[in-house]
């Protein structure tokens, strides 16, 4: 009898205490997601809320808000100037995505037969992707300045006259798209690096045992195995292509013309110079929007890929 | 054997053409920063000769030039600015995260998936997107302009990456580990603190330095936000470069000292860096 009551307590207490610890792993967790979801509630849902708000009212200085419904949207979405800044972002991402994939990749396979200095290249390849942005871009915007840039001045010595690299709309973009080049083609490299290092060994003995040459091997066997990777890689570069702005803030300001004005450039635009607050709203609605169906067919890709 | 003397001679040609082209890679993306560093130091008569001036004295003076407070110039402030909002958002964000993180990974919660791609979306976000409503929501709170505004702005930027970053990290912790610490009666606040967050370093590690490194590259935010309390980016924005008369020479002094930190930094931490990079997207 005293065994049984000896036994049977802790039974009984166990029992109630995970019960009742149940419930306060619930309340536990409301606790612990608390300081993260109210700051989030007040600092980016509350603002997004205000933006719909905004676009849904007429808002400029002197002039007090007023209901207007979707006559914002409908300016917008027919506006020109909008649609081509959603076309040179459409352009300046895909141009640098393909250009720092390809690097990415051939210098990742390269990295993958250096082992002596590994670790300190890959420290050195590092180094760009870290650095402010807005801050390499000033430093690009002087050497490619047209008079007193270290470019012009190099291709001088070679008998090639000066470029007005940041003046003509082609050559601006293209410092744009290399100046992300620059920044970004590491962390494809990084995590390319890794993928392949992750492939099993044996895959790729065998595959060489079947006389399969170096391309055979990339195009058949290493990408196909490294989609996912792939995809999630471009994920992360595309929202982050998508948002540009400090870039094109210091490197050319949108210019020459609007050829490198991209939406973030446009937006900004509207709301600090112009002033043009609700429309400037609106235009960030539409530009979230697109953004999250960009990134929302990439994650349906991978989805689909996985299956 | 002839074809194994074949594959090491053609292996060990591959690898000379991979140190070529890799060390090519680097000196070529790395000569911009050293003309950037080699520019701040230059008399500043000789920052824009061309040709350019290989050989010179080096000297200070454009750093002398830019933290010296005769003409009202706030160099030196705009820097520690930088600094107090770097750190207090790194540290917000993890304290923030961490607990959220591990309330995801291990404890019951509705709808957990809904949640996670809340998350997701939530670190899509472009930030010109809420620059506007969150200027007037400081403005309204009369914090505009200080270093609050931008430490609780860059923390809420942050916090959904950071968290999708931890939890990529906290599925790996072994469930059991959890489960023993609970039934030996920790409690939650124990459990996470004794238990998860020691074998949890290396994913809070890899997120601090991100946060670091966003922070203290953010202009955007910085741009709108402060007109005198400004941080090092916006600083050298606003008042170095749309100057009617620009001193290059300060220009590239302050350019070198916002970078410079970032290169010792990246360098000390670069294992925690990459594994970041690889876990964030891995586990994406």
């Amino acid at each position: 009898m005293l065994e049984s009551k000896v036994a049977g307590r802790p039974v009984t207490i166990a029992g109630r205490r995970s019960y009742r610890r149940h419930g306060g792993d619930r309340r536990a967790a409301v606790f612990f997601v608390l300081p993260a979801v109210v700051l989030l509630l007040a600092l980016v849902v509350y603002p997004l809320v205000n933006d719909v708000r905004l676009s849904l009212a007429h808002l400029s200085p002197g002039i007090d808000e007023q209901f207007v419904g979707f006559t914002n949207y409908k300016a917008v979405l027919s506006d020109s100037d909008f649609w081509r800044s959603v076309w040179v972002t459409v352009k300046y991402s895909i141009m640098s995505l393909v250009i720092e994939f390809i690097v990415g990749f051939g210098l990742a396979l390269l990295m993958a037969r250096i082992v002596r200095g590994g670790g300190l290249l890959r420290t050195l390849i590092l180094i760009p992707t870290m650095l402010t942005p807005s801050v390499a871009a000033i430093n690009f915007r002087n050497l490619l300045n047209y008079n007193f840039g270290l470019i012009n001045y190099l291709i001088g010595l070679v008998g090639i006259g000066p470029r007005p690299w940041l003046a003509s709309s082609g050559s601006s973009l293209a410092a744009l798209v290399l100046t992300d080049v620059w920044r970004s083609t590491p962390f494809f490299v990084l995590i390319l690096s890794a993928g392949l290092l992750a492939l099993s060994p044996e895959v790729m003995e065998a595959t060489e045992l079947d006389g399969a040459n170096g391309w055979q091997k990339l195009l058949h066997v290493q990408i196909p195995l490294l989609v996912p990777l792939i995809l999630v890689t471009v994920l992360f570069r595309v929202i982050d292509l998508f948002r540009t702005f400090d870039t094109v803030f210091t490197l050319t300001n949108g210019g020459p013309g609007n050829a490198t004005n991209v939406t973030s450039m446009q937006i900004y635009t509207d709301m600090y110079v112009g002033q043009y607050t609700s429309y400037a709203a609106t235009e960030a609605v539409v530009f979230l929007l697109l953004t999250l169906i960009v990134s929302g067919s990439i994650v349906r890709l991978m989805r689909l890929q996985r299956q | 054997m002839a074809t194994s003397v074949g594959i090491s001679h053609r292996g060990r040609r591959g690898r000379v053409l991979a140190y070529v082209v890799v060390i090519a890679w680097v000196v070529i993306s790395l000569a911009p920063v050293v003309w950037m560093l080699l520019q701040s130091i230059k008399p500043p008569q000789d920052v824009f000769a061309i040709p350019p001036k290989w050989f010179f004295s080096a000297t200070v003076r454009s750093y002398r030039d830019l933290f010296s407070t005769a003409n009202g110039a706030h160099f030196g402030r705009y820097v520690l600015t930088s600094l107090l909002v770097t750190v207090a958002t790194a540290v917000l964000v993890i304290a923030v995260s961490v607990p959220a993180g591990y309330a995801l990974t291990f404890l019951p919660i509705k709808r957990r998936n809904l949640w996670l791609v809340l998350i997701l979306l939530g670190s899509m976000l472009p930030p010109i997107v809420v620059v506007v409503p969150l200027f007037e929501l400081w403005h309204n709170l009369n914090l505009l302009d200080t270093p609050t505004a931008l430490i609780f702005t860059y923390t809420a930027m942050n916090i959904p990456f950071t968290i999708w970053l931890l939890r990529g990290f906290m599925v790996q912790i072994p469930r059991e580990l959890y489960e023993s610490a609970r039934v030996d009666g920790a409690g939650h606040v124990r459990t996470l603190v004794a238990v998860i967050m020691p074998v949890l370093r290396a994913g809070m590690a890899a997120a601090a330095i991100f946060v670091v490194i966003w922070g203290w590259n953010e202009l955007l935010f910085a741009v709108f936000l402060t007109t005198s309390n400004r941080t090092a980016p916006a600083g050298i924005v606003a008042t170095l470069i749309s100057d009617r008369g620009i001193n290059w020479g300060k220009l590239y002094a302050a350019a070198t000292t916002v970078v410079l930190p970032i290169i010792v930094f990246t360098v000390a931490v670069q294992k925690h860096v990459v594994r970041g990079f690889t876990f964030g997207a891995v586990k994406g």
